[in-house]
Parts: C-alpha cells; structure tokens; sequence
C-alpha cells in the first residue's frame, strides 16, 4: 500500500517536471507555483484547508520543511531555475515559532533577499510570504488563490536565472 | 609555405579589415568597453583600439570557450535523443559559441578573424594546440583553431610585465600568426607565413590590390631583442627543487583567485559537468584553474596540493618544465597578464628571473 | 611618510622580537613604485621592509581566512580604517580570537585606484581615489593596538559627492532595465571567483558553489549560472560587507560588485540600523532578530 503511493508520487513527480519546465500545449502554460511551508504551522494550516474540502488553485506544489528557518532563500533561486513562476515561503505567526525564532530568523533573511531580487531586476511579485498558522485553512487558501492569479497576472517573462 | 611579405598603408589596412567585415566574417580586434580593453567583435575598423598594449583579456575564450556544449540529450518516454554538438548542429554553432557563451550569430561559412593581437597571444594558438592533439585529438579545439585568422601587430614598446622574449618568442616574432603587421612605411608591412594568411589576402581582387609584395629584405628586420634573464635556467631551478620552500613562503601572498590562469592566453584546464533534469541536459565544459584548492581534491577528501605554494608551484611547474619536457617549449607566452592583473601583486616576471638567478643556489 | 613608516617598523620589530606575534603581515613595495604588495615578517630583521602609502591598495584581512596564514597562531596585521572592520567582522563571527590577533592601525588618507596608479597617477585626490573613500568614516581604524597616525593631509572633497551615485539611477529604473542592466554586467563574469577569494570575510572552507548535492548554482559560465552566482555571492555578503571593495578591484573583467554589496549595506542600515564591523560585541545582523522587525511585506 506505501509503496503504491511511492509510486504514485513519483509519477506525478515526473509529470510536474515537465510542467515546471513549462514547454508545450497549452494546459502546460498554467504557471507552476512552489510553496516552502514549515511543518508545524502552515503545513498544518493546508492540510487543515484539505481535510475541510476547501478547493484552491491547482498551480502550487506544496514542499514542507522543519521551518522558514530552515528555507534558506537558495531554494527560491533553485525553484526559479526549475522553472516555477512563483515561490511561497510560509510559517508560523511571529511569536508561534515551535522552534522559538526560526520565523524571525527568516523574516530578516527574506527582507534582504527580497531587496537584492528586486535590485537584479527580478519581480518581486514572484515571491510572496505569509504567516499562517495550523488553524487557518482559510488564510491558506485565499493567500494561494491571490497569488496564483497575481502570478496569472504577470507578465511571461523570463528571469536572470532560467532560460526561457 | 614559403613566407611572403607586403607593404599596406594604413588606409588600406582600414579598408581590407572593413572588405573582411563586410565578406560575412566576424572580425575580433581590442575594443574599449568599461575604460578597459578587451577582445570583442568589430563593427568597423574604427572601433577597434590599437594603441593600447593588451587587452585585459586573452582571446582565448574564442579557442576554448568559457563554457562549451559537448553534446545535448532529450529524453520523451522510452526514447533518448542524443545531440552531438559537432556533428548535429554544425560547425557554425559551436565556433559561435565563443563570445559571451551562447551563439550570437547564425553566420554560416563565415571565417572569425583575431584583428590587432600581438604575437604573445597569437603565439598561444600553436602552443595550445600541441596540448590538445598529443594523445586524444579534441576535434571541439581543433575546429576552432582551423577556423580562427589571426591578424597581429608587432610590439615596439614592452612594458615592464612583458617577457616574451624571455619566454622564447618576442615583441616582433610571427609565431602563431596569419599575418604579422609592422609598423613601417606608409603604414604597415605584413610578413604572411601561412596559408590562412594567404586567404584572407586573396579573399576578394579588391583585398589582394591592397597589398604591394615586396622582397624579404625590404622586411624591416627585427630589432635585437635581448633576454634579460635565461628561462632554462628557470626551468633547471624547477628540476631540482620541487621541495623548495621557496614556494611555500613567495605565495603566502597568494589568494587562490586564479586570475592568472583564467587571463592566461596557454592556461587551458577545464572541467567536465553535468547539467539537466529527467527530461533534457548537456555534457559542458567549463574553464578551471589548478589555484583552486578543489582541483585537485579526491573524493576521499585527501588532496595533493595542500597549500596556496604547491598550487601556484604546480603552474610554474606546469609552464616551465611539465610542458617543456614534452614539447620542448614553454607554456607561457611571457604576455604578463598574470602578473597586471594580480591583486595581490605576484609578478610572474620578477618570479622566474628570481628562479632563474637561483638555479645552482640547492635547496631554498 | 618617512615617519610613519619608522613608526611601523619599530611596531613591527618590537612586536616580533617579544615574540608577541610571530607573524607580520603589511605592505611592502611592489613591482613597480605604484604598486604595494603584502609582505609576511617572521623575523624582526626583515621588519625595514614595512612601508604604507596611497598605493596599499589590498585588505591585508584576507590572509586571516588562510590556513597556511593561520598556523602562525599570534599574528599582528597592518590595517587601514576599512580592512579593520573586517577584522571587527571576523572576531563578530568567531572565525578569529581578539586574543590571536595584534592590530596596527594606521591612519589612511584615502586609497588611489589601482587601474589609474597603473597609468601613472600618484595624488590622492578626490577624483583619483576609490568611491570608498569619499565615504569614508573610519579615516582612523576604529579598534587597534598600536595606531600609527598619518603625516599627510587629508584630501578636499569639494562640491556634492555621491559615492556610489549609480546606486539611486538604479533604483530609480524599471525592473526590466535594471534586469538588462544586471544581465549585461553578469555576461562577462568568467567565474574565475576572485570576487570570492579576494573577499577577507568569504571564509567558508567549501563555498556553495562548490558543493553539487545538489547541484545550488549551476557550473556553467553563462547567463543562468553567472547571475546565479553573482545573486549568492551578494547574499552571503549583505549585512556582512564591511565596504573594502577588494572584489571589484580584483575583478578582471570589471563587474561593479561594490554597487550590489553598498546597495545592500544600505538596505541593511535602513531596514535593521545596522552597520557591519563597527562593534566586535555586536551580534551580526543575521544573527539575531527583533520581535518588530519589518515585517510589511509579509501576509
């Protein structure tokens, strides 16, 4: 039964690599949207959103970590590389850290990244923050579906570190 | 073939570079961009810079690109798609692929031509060459050097980082070059010592009209240029003493950054890598520089050359009596690149006449 | 000069002959009268080689990270106002003992572009020297040991000065151009990494492009890895940058990195009031949070 399930990811796995990528048919233009989420709160807070059959844009691929504290701004260029259109980093409220300051720790972090993205010239559009904690499945999904359609809203350009 | 001279005068010069500009072929000459000089393609003779020294940079980069395509691979379902970057997408990409990297120019058929190098950097070709066609002939490099004109401009004044003629060439010697220019006459004399150099002269009646052949002794003649230390005597220091702790001590002030061998015109190490995804990649290459202390790093996490001393002793050893041994010339062109463009101000020049001077001194 | 080179020297000497230290790093004469280069003393005999003038253009800081450098234990470094801040920096992320190290200040009047003493300029004036020093707000080393105070005068700036005036025509363009303008400049990197090496506070035994498990900043020397690397190298840097400005010099093919890593100091300050390398007791930026930090573009 596990196993399946395995399998079953990695299929879908390969499938969002070809879509991250973002060549061909039509269905693969819709942009790819990868959220960095910490474990404790707004994993939570999605499955939360989940279990509550509460439906939200399809465009986000959600990837869970320790915390923001451990989602070293590395790993937005890394999704950018990847091809993603946009990248979510989200925790726990400040004050709610299960680790006591990874948040504040990041919160510093993702204020200098962002202004260096901009300074490159890269739309800071394309990456957004949020707190959203284990009980707010609704926050969850109206920051996805904003996001997702400000990324629709975009336009398709390419960025400094992928070739288009 | 048998060398043949010419007189051209310095409007001629300008118009023959402007014909070969114009015949579809990419003309790279010194070009000022950010109150500095470097090798870059050319609209028009005009824009080309010829009363500067050097560039900053050699034009190696158009013989051994920066970062080079092996091959490409696809991968949809079952299927693998191999793509060699020789075979499949013709010689013109990959020659293309020398400025900046990415192709920026679909000229088929068109020659690159090197315009207004001096003979230390054309020197580098042929001595690259040897390294890369003595066991596995790299046919990446080789149709890269088949395809590149040099056109190159005598030195009159050296400045104190050039050792050229130290290093067995001089300010005035034709090695490596199409065509060696010099300034004389109504404006220049060319000495053409190839056939390349032949067909770029005869590439259209107009070009060759602009070339008055003249007998070898209406040449200038070279002036005597003297060596002011003798490298064998570098190189007899390096035999014998690769223990020195002269090494150890003279690069204390070394960084590691590896300008010297990434300005280098003969420095031609390079590293293999892998780029890609489940669906598609390539095979590149990449410049490296044995300064790094990971070059020489073993997955086992020991490393041969511990120190910044045994690095940099591995480039004079490399350049000195590593290539010598083999094909009995030097791996440097004495053009002092390393040295203007050190931070830290090592001066390759001051380093081998020091050795040179030490040669029977033992142990250091 | 004379006297603050026998200043220097006796410093040197002393220090040596206690065996306070037993390593001296300053500047000596190099290869040509325009150009200094660092020198290392072990013995007190060699100490007459010791000099500073406009042209002691390097960070003598950098040797701190080397490990060959480092297995002299004690050390004394000759520092000027700037060098010293990343001193102050690496004592900040405990990559030095204040106890291991012995700091000559000396008093700098500014620093001539080493691309223009090239070409023969020897007066510090307000057009000849680095941008750094227009700045300047540490002219006498913040922290040392020994200080040798400087016989020159100080040079005149004269009308509106603004150092680093790129960085406000940046700002002020479109993200589109600021992205052509970044591309371009990226374009020429070689990743020979002497931004890297030349850097007194990139200390990391492995450097993160050096690292491929994965493969975090692509190998290849074209657009995508060069700005990939460029992006990272700024990051490690901000909030760290004490300002020296060793990359940009030592950049072969002339990308003008101190317009990324000022830009950053000053978003650091503006964001955190924060100035790196000013305090050894200050915890470093990045280190340490407040509760109401920025938080605006947060959702």
């Amino acid at each position: 039964m596990e196993n399946n399930r395995v399998e079953e990811d990695d299929k879908n796995a390969q499938n969002d690599k070809g879509n991250l990528s973002g060549s061909g048919s039509a269905k693969e233009k819709e942009p790819r949207i990868i959220a960095f989420v910490c474990n404790w709160c707004t994993y939570n807070g999605a499955d939360l959103a989940g279990t509550s059959r509460m439906k939200y844009a399809e465009n986000v691929r959600v990837i869970k970590l320790p915390c923001t504290g451990r989602i070293d701004p590395l790993f937005v260029v890394e999704a950018f590389k990847k091809g993603a259109k946009g990248v979510l980093v989200s925790g726990c409220h400040p004050g709610d850290c299960h680790y006591t300051s990874g948040n504040y720790h990041s919160r510093r972090k993702y204020t200098a990244f962002r202004d260096l993205l901009s300074y490159f010239g890269v739309d800071t559009n394309r990456v957004e923050f949020s707190w959203i904690s284990a009980s707010e499945g609704n926050k969850w999904v109206s920051v996805i579906n904003d996001f997702t359609n400000k990324i629709k809203s975009l336009p398709d350009s390419s960025d400094i570190f992928s070739k288009q | 073939m048998e060398e043949k001279y010419y007189e051209i005068s310095s409007d001629n010069i300008e118009k023959f570079i402007n014909n070969l500009v114009e015949q579809n072929n990419e003309v790279i000459a010194p070009k000022d961009k950010d109150s500095d000089t470097f090798y870059d393609k050319i609209t028009n003779f005009k824009d080309a810079d010829l009363n500067i020294l050097l560039p900053k940079l050699s034009f190696k980069e158009y013989l051994l690109p920066k970062t080079e395509t092996l091959f490409e691979y696809s991968i949809s379902g079952s299927s693998i798609n191999i793509l060699d970057s020789l075979e499949n997408a013709g010689a013109a990409r990959i020659i293309n692929n020398g400025s900046g990297g990415s192709d920026n120019s679909g000229k088929k058929g068109g020659k690159k031509i090197i315009f207004g190098s001096r003979p230390c950097d054309a020197g580098a070709g042929p001595i690259m060459e040897k390294v890369f066609n003595w066991d596995y002939k790299d046919e990446f490099f080789n149709e890269k050097f088949k395809n590149l004109y040099i056109i190159s401009i005598a030195c009159v004044q050296p400045d104190n980082y050039c050792f050229c003629t130290e290093a067995q060439l001089s300010p005035e010697s034709s090695y490596g070059s199409d065509i060696l220019l010099k300034k004389g006459g109504s404006g220049y004399y060319a000495k053409v010592t190839t056939e390349k150099g032949l067909e770029l002269i005869n590439s259209s009646s107009e070009n060759s009209s602009l070339f008055k052949e003249i007998s070898k002794e209406a040449f200038p003649a070279d002036k005597d240029w003297k060596a002011a230390f003798d490298i064998k005597k570098t190189q007899g220091f390096l035999d014998k003493n690769f223990t020195s702790n002269y090494f150890q001590e003279k690069f204390l002030s070394c960084i590691g950054c590896g300008i010297c061998t990434y300005t280098c015109p003969t420095c031609h190490c390079f590293d293999i890598q892998d780029e890609g995804t489940n669906e598609k990649g390539r095979r590149i290459r990449n410049w490296d520089s044995c300064q790094f202390g990971i070059f020489t790093l073993h997955t086992s996490g020991h490393n041969p050359r511990v120190t910044q001393g045994d690095r940099y002793r591995q480039r004079l050893m490399h350049k000195f009596k590593i290539y010598n041994e083999k094909f009995n010339k030097y791996l440097c062109v004495g053009c002092g690149r390393c040295s203007r463009n050190c931070p830290e101000d090592i001066d390759l020049k001051e380093i081998t006449s020091e050795l040179s001077l030490m040669e029977n001194s033992g142990e250091v | 000069m004379e006297k603050m080179n026998d200043k220097l020297q006796n410093t040197a000497k002393e220090l040596l002959e206690s065996k306070e230290v037993n390593l001296i790093i300053g500047f000596a004469k190099g290869s040509n009268p325009l150009r200094m280069r660092s020198v290392f003393i072990t013995d007190p005999k060699d100490a007459y080689k010791i000099s500073f003038n406009a042209h002691c253009v390097q960070d003598l800081a950098v040797f701190l990270k080397k490990p060959e450098v480092k297995k002299f234990g004690k050390i004394g470094i000759v520092v000027k106002g700037c060098d010293e801040k990343a001193v102050n920096t690496l004592i900040q992320e405990y990559q030095l003992s204040r106890d291991n190290i012995k700091i000559i200040g000396v008093e700098c009047r500014g620093a001539i572009k080493q691309n223009l003493a090239d070409r023969g300029e020897d007066s510090v004036k307000q057009s000849t020297v680095y941008d750094k020093c227009l700045a300047c707000e540490v002219h006498t080393p913040l922290l040392y040991d020994y200080l040798v105070e400087s016989d020159e005068p100080a040079f005149e700036i004269t009308g509106d000065v603004k150092p680093y005036a790129k960085i406000e025509e940046l700002d002020a363009m479109s993200v589109e151009d600021r992205n052509m303008f970044w591309q371009k400049e990226f374009e020429k990197c070689i990743k020979c990494y002497a931004c890297r090496q030349a850097c007194p506070l990139c200390y990391c035994t492995r450097c993160i492009v050096e690292k491929n498990t994965p493969q975090w900043i692509e190998t290849n020397i074209e657009e995508t890895g060069n700005a990939q690397w460029n992006m990272i190298r700024a990051y490690h840097l901000s909030g760290r940058c004490i300002g020296c400005g060793e990359c940009e010099r030592a950049c072969p093919v002339n990308i003008p990195l101190m317009l990324v890593n000022e830009k950053m100091a000053r978003d650091v300050f503006e964001k955190f009031g924060y100035k790196s390398g000013l305090d050894i007791n200050a915890k470093p930026v990045f280190g340490t949070f407040d509760a109401n930090d920025f938080n605006e573009f947060i959702k």
